[in-house]
């Protein structure tokens, strides 16, 4: 046998104190984020950690795409990962999530939030509160201002038929 | 939207780059690093009461590799099982064409595997057919009753009266094998309703070996895209996600997108374009009519490689103005000119991109062909971010696979069928018409008829490259007789769902005079399961074997394996084992093809040729060789001596032709003083103008000036979309992102996020019918108006209701509604309905079954939800494009009324 191979390493503990940032620029929408998570926890249908909302753009005819983390998400932390990240940011196809030790101003992570301008979602909004965004434009926290949809009968702004219950 | 992004001060490799790479592990792949190894396994302190705990443990877990089966693009996976159970698909770092990505349909492989009302043993239809009452039997009598049925078809010496029809066959041949030792010609696929209207062009500019073409997406600076929808269901899909957000994150490249509706990737793109359905055509003859007109074409290039001249496009291209672009596609003419510019000012590192936006309309094959032209114009071709084509299939010495080892199925391999030729007795048995109009073709063509299922002769261009089949016309032609069936199989298959006028479909599978025996082949149940007589359970691909290798958007040749990570549950069995038994049973020769006791000694066998011990490549996956020169510009590749031995050139064309086994075939052409591969075409240039077109037309009594016999380029309107009334509308569907065909909506996660299908519609459209958000329309579906099935009747084809979405970015003219909706069988999920049970595991042993689903299924209007959505398959013409036979799925004039 030549070296492990990546998924032969051992698995590596999640940081102390777990920060995840989402670049909206490279967010496509694609749902595989959630449905890992949902997956690896097996969780019943009704309940998200996790949730990808489509919204229509208020200044031109495109959507963007924005995923939103419960406050029940616990970011990895007390968990063992292959590369010590969480499911949500190995399902990521675009590279758009990132995830590190946020403890001290100078981790990588806090690092880059600092240099890309990351900020929280504010508003109504109850995301995690370890969770930034990079991309964020102000319309977002408006638009989806009525909490993290965790309820399954919120009716999502594109796929939702009818507005559910 | 901006295309590159600032970078920050951190190296932005993320993990899978890291992951990926040959030096780096997993282990230091985290983002941010794991710098706390105090935090420990488990962890300690409050934390850990918010932690959820995960379904998995990684330390416990092991991952193997394998290929998804998601949906069709088949990307190298890797899957976390514990406790005999898969928990968990994450993309496999080693493969070149996803490095290492992967989507959410990966995670719906543990859907279907787990689903409680999957299929797990051989079931009996009692009572009348469709009625859905079953009986569990054991193989033995399954395989015993079948057999029965099959071996007097074989030994009557009609073997083309066993018909064998499959959705997803990723085999690579094994079910070939199976119909081809059996006699019969009649192995049938979807090709038409997927992709024949876009593999035509390519065949015909490219050659017979490029089904599909691979962009150098890793080295573009722009793309032109023309209704292909990558970020969602692309073909190939996945393999050009993280290259083209690359493209733009890391080096600024553009995206332009024409499309009827604001897709996920028509929303990323820098500019996004909104149009008039099939105008797509109209807008690239422009397009090539400025970079002509501007002298920004690469005359070189084309010189060097196009097989006309450049005057003659020209010439033909006169109509073509940007203006008469906009007043056909609502695209301002301005736009047209600038993006033509941009293109041609980014070449060589510039490609299009198309799929079915363009390519499912009755003009669609003549869309999609003006669109290969841009490349060729600017001289992308081949060259380092532009249009390439990356070698593909199974690896049997074809063109642009030297120096691959041979990859191929185990001998001794059955031969084929033979053709029906003028003269013989299955000949005359053919209706009058179908004789006369198989006498009008070229000899080469008639080698290649195989009867009206497999090559319908009105037709010929769905078989003249390649064995594509027109599908959405099996169940017509069986109800005309122009076939004769006496045992049907549906292996994956959900046409009585999902195909067009699906309603059809399900009228001949349910009459027994027409199908006296169907059997169905699948994991699940389904629409079409429930018209079959004997259902098998097949194991899931995370229970099987298969052999994979498509093209690569890395540009080198590569293979990989799908293996089982678990022993398949209940009774089900893998194809290969269901179809060996058969072969068995029904024997006179057939069994010698099927001579192996475990499937993994007969891939074992299939990949004995690749450099690796089996044991390695069941470790890794995937194999390719990373020293291997990138695939560009593949035509330029000087002959070698070898090859050029005994040879000989055509003096006026430069061809270079071959003599091997009694057949001439052309290898290369000189250009110059070299002897070069050229492009695998009979010119051995790239085919823009082709004839085929023409003959195939005058062969089949199509109009000469019929937008499809056009040997050039060129564009006409849909027929049926000249003067839309008043309360028309074209009716679009889709898929999203979270969807397959009609095979996912049992998947549970899935389904959670999209489990209805309103009707999209611009704002401004819908103030013209009176329309608001969540109003009811009624739609009524017309019949096309010219040359294809049942064209010019004015009865609808359907009539069906749904609710309106009002959404800026979708094109005025459309009215667009995703096809996944409404299933009335498979699993609860799909319904929506835990009500009622589906005859699958859950109906014959309790312990499988999922009390907790009656109470979570949320959606379920028993529930107070939405429930499944509108399924409106039915609605839609049969509509096969001319000559190739693609379902021209996006053309549906309907008429909308608010209810």
């Amino acid at each position: 046998m030549s070296e492990p191979l990546p998924w032969e390493r051992p698995p590596q503990p999640a940081p102390r104190e777990p920060g995840l940032s989402v670049d909206l620029r490279s967010c496509i929408g694609c749902h595989a984020c959630s449905i890992a998570c949902k997956t690896e926890h097996e969780l019943p249908l009704g309940e998200f950690r996790l949730r990808v909302r489509w919204l229509p753009r208020p200044d031109r005819p495109q959507l963007a795409f924005v995923p939103l983390f419960s406050e029940r998400c616990g970011l990895g932390a007390g968990a063992l990962h292959p590369g010590g990240v969480p499911a949500c940011l190995r399902a990521c196809p675009t590279g758009a999530v990132r995830y590190g030790e946020r403890a001290a101003a100078d981790s990588p992570l806090s690092r880059y939030e600092a240099a890309a301008g990351a900020q929280r979602l504010g508003g109504e909004a109850r995301t995690h509160p370890a969770v930034t965004y990079v991309g964020l434009e102000p319309w977002i926290a408006g638009a989806v201002g009525k909490g993290v949809p965790l309820d399954p009968s919120d009716p999502d702004p594109i796929y939702e038929q009818g507005g559910g219950a | 939207m901006s295309g590159a992004q600032p970078e920050g001060g951190l190296d932005r490799r993320d993990f899978l780059r890291l992951a990926g790479g040959l030096a780096a592990g997993l282990a230091t792949g985290g983002l941010g690093g794991c710098t706390s190894p105090a935090a420990g396994p488990g962890g300690e302190g409050p934390r850990e009461e918010r932690a959820p705990r995960s379904g998995i443990d990684y330390a416990r877990a092991k991952a193997t590799p394998t290929i998804c089966f998601g949906c069709t693009t088949h990307c190298g996976v890797i899957g976390w099982v514990q406790d005999e159970r898969v928990r968990l698909i994450e993309g496999n770092p080693l493969d070149p064409n996803t490095q290492g990505t992967v989507c959410s349909k990966a995670n719906g492989m543990i859907s279907y595997t787990y689903d409680p009302e999957r299929i797990l043993y051989p079931l009996l239809r009692v009572g009348e057919r469709g009625e859905g009452r079953w009986k569990r039997i054991s193989w033995e009598e399954a395989y015993e009753r079948i057999a029965a049925r099959l071996r007097p078809i074989r030994q009557s010496g009609r073997p083309e009266r066993f018909v064998f029809h499959y959705g997803r066959d990723k085999t690579k041949g094994f079910t070939k094998r199976f119909t081809n030792a059996f006699g019969t010609p009649n192995r049938l696929n979807r090709r038409s309703i997927c992709s024949s209207n876009r593999r035509v062009p390519l065949m015909s500019f490219y050659g017979r070996e490029f089904e599909w073409e691979s962009q150098d997406l890793e080295r573009t600076r722009y793309v032109l895209n023309f209704g292909a929808n990558p970020m969602e269901a692309h073909q190939g899909g996945l393999y050009t996600v993280r290259r083209l957000i690359d493209a733009r994150r890391e080096r600024g490249a553009k995206l332009v997108t024409f499309e009827v509706r604001p897709s996920a990737t028509a929303s990323i793109s820098d500019e996004f374009h909104p149009l008039r359905p099939a105008s797509d055509g109209a807008i690239a003859l422009a397009m090539a009519r400025t970079i002509i007109d501007e002298g920004l074409a690469d005359e070189a290039f084309w010189e060097r490689w196009a097989n006309v001249a450049l005057s003659e496009v020209r010439a033909e291209l006169e109509p073509f103005t940007p203006a008469f672009a906009e007043a056909e596609s609502g695209v301002p003419a301005a736009a047209i000119t600038r993006i033509a510019r941009e293109f041609a000012a980014a070449a060589p590192a510039c490609t299009t991109l198309s799929n079915r936006g363009s390519a499912k309309h009755y003009n669609g094959v003549q869309a999609d062909r003006a669109i290969r032209m841009l490349d060729v114009l600017v001289g992308n071709v081949g060259r380092p971010g532009g249009f390439c084509l990356s070698t593909l299939r199974m690896w049997k010495e074809r063109y642009g696979q030297w120096g691959l080892p041979t990859i191929d199925q185990p001998a001794p391999r059955p031969k084929g069928p033979r053709p029906v030729l003028p003269g013989s007795r299955r000949f005359a048995e053919l209706p009058e018409e179908v004789q006369a109009r198989v006498e009008g073709f070229p000899p080469e063509w008639q080698q290649k008829y195989y009867g009206e299922l497999a090559t319908p002769s009105e037709y010929p261009l769905s078989w003249h490259f390649y064995n594509m089949r027109v599908g959405q016309l099996v169940y017509p032609y069986i109800r005309e007789g122009r076939a004769e069936v006496e045992a049907y199989f549906s292996y994956t298959l959900g046409a009585a769902y999902g195909y067009p006028e699906a309603k059809v479909a399900r009228e001949v599978l349910r009459d027994e005079s027409l199908i006296p025996f169907h059997v169905a082949i699948d994991i699940a149940y389904s629409e079409q399961a429930a018209l079959a007589d004997i259902i098998l359970p097949e194991a899931t691909s995370l229970e099987r074997w298969d052999a994979h290798s498509t093209n690569s958007y890395g540009l080198r040749p590569y293979t990989g394996i799908r293996q089982p990570l678990v022993e398949p549950l209940g009774e089900a069995r893998p194809i290969q084992i269901i179809l060996r038994d058969l072969a068995r049973r029904i024997g006179g020769g057939m069994e010698r093809y099927f001579d192996f006791e475990e499937v993994e000694d007969y891939y074992r066998e299939w990949y004995s040729e690749v450099p690796l011990s089996w044991e390695e490549l069941k470790r890794r996956g995937i194999w390719f060789d990373p020293e291997r020169p990138l695939d560009h510009e593949l035509y330029e590749r000087e002959l070698p001596a070898a090859e050029l031995e005994g040879s000989e050139t055509d003096p006026e064309t430069g061809v270079i032709y071959a003599t091997k086994g009694g057949k001439r075939r052309a290898i290369g052409i000189r250009q110059g003083e070299r002897a070069v591969r050229g492009f695998p075409t009979p010119s051995r240039r790239i085919q823009v103008k082709d004839e085929v077109f023409a003959q195939a037309a005058e062969r089949t009594g199509l109009p000469l000036d019929d937008v499809n016999a056009a040997v050039l380029p060129t564009y006409q309107r849909v027929p049926e979309h000249r003067e839309l009334g008043e309360d028309q509308l074209v009716l679009t569907t889709f898929k999203w992102n979270v969807h397959t065909q009609g095979r996912s909506s049992g998947w549970r996660y899935h389904s959670e996020v999209v489990h209805t299908n309103q009707a999209f519609l611009n704002p401004e459209t819908a103030r013209r019918f009176g329309l608001s958000d969540g109003d009811e329309v009624e739609l009524s579906v017309l019949r096309p108006a010219q040359r294809t099935y049942r064209a010019g009747e004015q009865e609808p084809v359907g009539v069906f209701r749904n609710r309106v979405k009002l959404l800026e970015g979708v094109s005025p003219w459309v009215i667009a509604c995703s096809h996944h909706g409404g299933h009335w069988e498979q699993g609860a999920v799909a319904r929506a309905d835990a009500e009622r049970t589906s005859p699958g595991a859950a109906g014959f042993d309790e312990e499988l079954a999922d009390p907790a689903l009656r109470e979570t299924l949320w959606w379920a209007k028993s529930k107070g939800g939405p429930g499944n959505g509108v399924s409106l398959n039915d609605h839609l013409p049969i509509n096969p494009t001319p000559l190739v036979g693609g379902q021209s799925w996006f053309d549906n004039v309907v008429r909308v009324r608010k209810v």
